[in-house]
């Protein structure tokens, strides 16, 4: 099945405060890691002050902490490792361009670099017009979202603070109508148009912009509840 | 534009509305507080959803080609008696001409290696530690800069600090300790100060009107 994507430029959005992160030990090398291991402790927040401020090491700690879930956000909206691997990389070096930029007021660390990720990735299949919406990837996408796997393996120093944020959003998306919360991963996560969901579930462009609405609206007013629930 | 474009909000929230379509929404929304309040609710929405992102492994080597193309190239953090650096082959004429000379081996290109090399140099020094108070609860982030004779700090506190302003000291690797001033957190953030020093900070320290050190970070 193909899916024709509609032409613009990405929306500047602005994220939520929210906390997430990954740590990954890899084979980087010996004396570097020693340096990036210092930071493995520190917050977000203080990596992109680092960035802003050239230190290598933020750079490299921040890389290590967040390329899974950059590069799993490129996967999924792309659906190419090849590609993914440029726009994955093409967000971090943007990220790094615009660190001293970045407000921690209006939102988290996470979903500011998250949100550059996507918007890369959503631009270069843009860019390619006709693109391949393979229904399996889609699938194994919403089946993973809706596990938790987006949970899993997060070491951070914000740990407790990030797996509360993000379990209570997935707490939330489950208790969506199933409809509507398939629809907001594939909108999201997948990087589907509305037509694309539309043309590959058989339903009304109305029907699934409706059901994209409903459930973001809904899972903003929980979380919303959430928060100043546990903020108080 | 009378009806409430419902269905254009959710493609603008998404980054999918077409170019054309864009400004004629956007006007509405300016003058429509009920769409204004559903754009805002789908984007916060989806925003949130990218928090639960699930993970992939990405191909061997991606911390490298990310650090090999970062543009303006990073500086590195120095251990106290030598000087290191990261970079690729490309840097290496840089560390020769900054450092007078300087031995360094050679790197292969776009692979980021350690450096080390001894006696003196110009380099850039920067480094990032958390501001942590007693109880150790991460309040913010210092960073500092030192280049060609100043050293540049940045301090950078999260909401909710008790105090309207903190006296801020620093103390230097010589020994020294420098008064920076004062600041209030919901002023100017970050709060940047250079000082006319060669002697890198080794901690920050935020004082309150009571006198009392209320958060502290230090540096290795």
């Amino acid at each position: 099945m193909t899916g024709k994507r509609t032409g613009g430029a990405a929306v500047s959005r602005r994220p939520l405060r929210r906390r997430l992160g990954v740590i990954q030990h890899d084979d980087w090398p010996v004396h570097h890691a020693v340096g990036v291991a210092r930071l493995d402790s520190v917050s977000d927040d203080a990596l992109v002050a680092g960035m802003a401020m050239r230190d290598g090491d933020a750079a490299a700690a921040f890389v290590r902490r967040f390329e899974r879930r950059v590069f799993g956000l490129a996967v999924h909206v792309t659906g190419q490792r090849s590609l993914a691997d440029d726009i994955a990389q093409v967000a971090f070096t943007r990220a790094w361009a615009a660190a001293s930029t970045y407000d921690g007021r209006r939102g988290s660390v996470a979903n500011w670099l998250l949100t550059i990720t996507r918007n890369a990735a959503i631009d270069a299949v843009r860019a390619r017009r006709l693109y391949p919406v393979d229904d399996e990837r889609l699938g194994r996408l919403v089946d993973a979202t809706m596990r938790g796997d987006g949970l899993a393996g997060d070491r951070t120093a914000d740990a407790a603070i990030t797996n509360a944020d993000a379990a209570a959003v997935l707490e939330r998306l489950r208790a969506l109508p199933i409809e509507q919360a398939r629809a907001v991963v594939l909108a999201v996560l997948g990087g589907c148009t509305g037509e694309e969901i539309a043309e590959r579930d058989g339903l009304a462009l109305g029907t699934v912009k409706g059901r994209i609405r409903l459930g973001l609206r809904r899972l903003r007013t929980d979380l919303a509840s959430w928060t100043e629930d546990t903020e108080r | 534009m009378t009806d409430h474009p419902e269905g254009d909000l959710v493609d603008l929230a998404l980054g999918h509305l077409a170019a054309d379509r864009q400004s004629a929404v956007l006007e509405h929304v300016d003058s429509c507080p009920s769409c204004a309040e559903l754009l805002r609710q789908l984007v916060a929405g989806a925003d949130d959803v990218l928090t639960i992102t699930p993970p992939v492994d990405p191909p061997a080597g991606f911390v490298d080609r990310v650090l090999g193309r970062l543009d303006p190239p990073p500086t590195a953090a120095l251990p106290a008696g030598r000087a290191v650096r990261w970079g690729r082959a490309a840097s290496v004429a840089a560390v020769l001409a900054v450092g007078g000379g300087v031995a360094v081996a050679t790197l292969a290109p776009h692979r980021l290696e350690p450096q080390w090399s001894a006696g003196p140099t110009t380099a850039a020094r920067s480094q990032t530690a958390d501001l942590r108070t007693k109880t150790a609860r991460t309040v913010g982030s210092a960073a500092f800069r030192s280049s060609e004779g100043r050293t540049t700090v940045s301090i950078d506190v999260l909401p909710g600090a008790p105090a309207p302003w903190y006296s801020c000291r620093t103390r230097l690797a010589d020994g020294t300790t420098v008064e920076l001033g004062s600041w209030s957190p919901g002023t100017t953030t970050p709060w940047t100060v250079t000082l006319p020093t060669t002697s890198d900070p080794r901690s920050i320290e935020l004082i309150a009107p009571s006198g009392a050190t209320w958060a502290a970070a230090t540096f290795h």
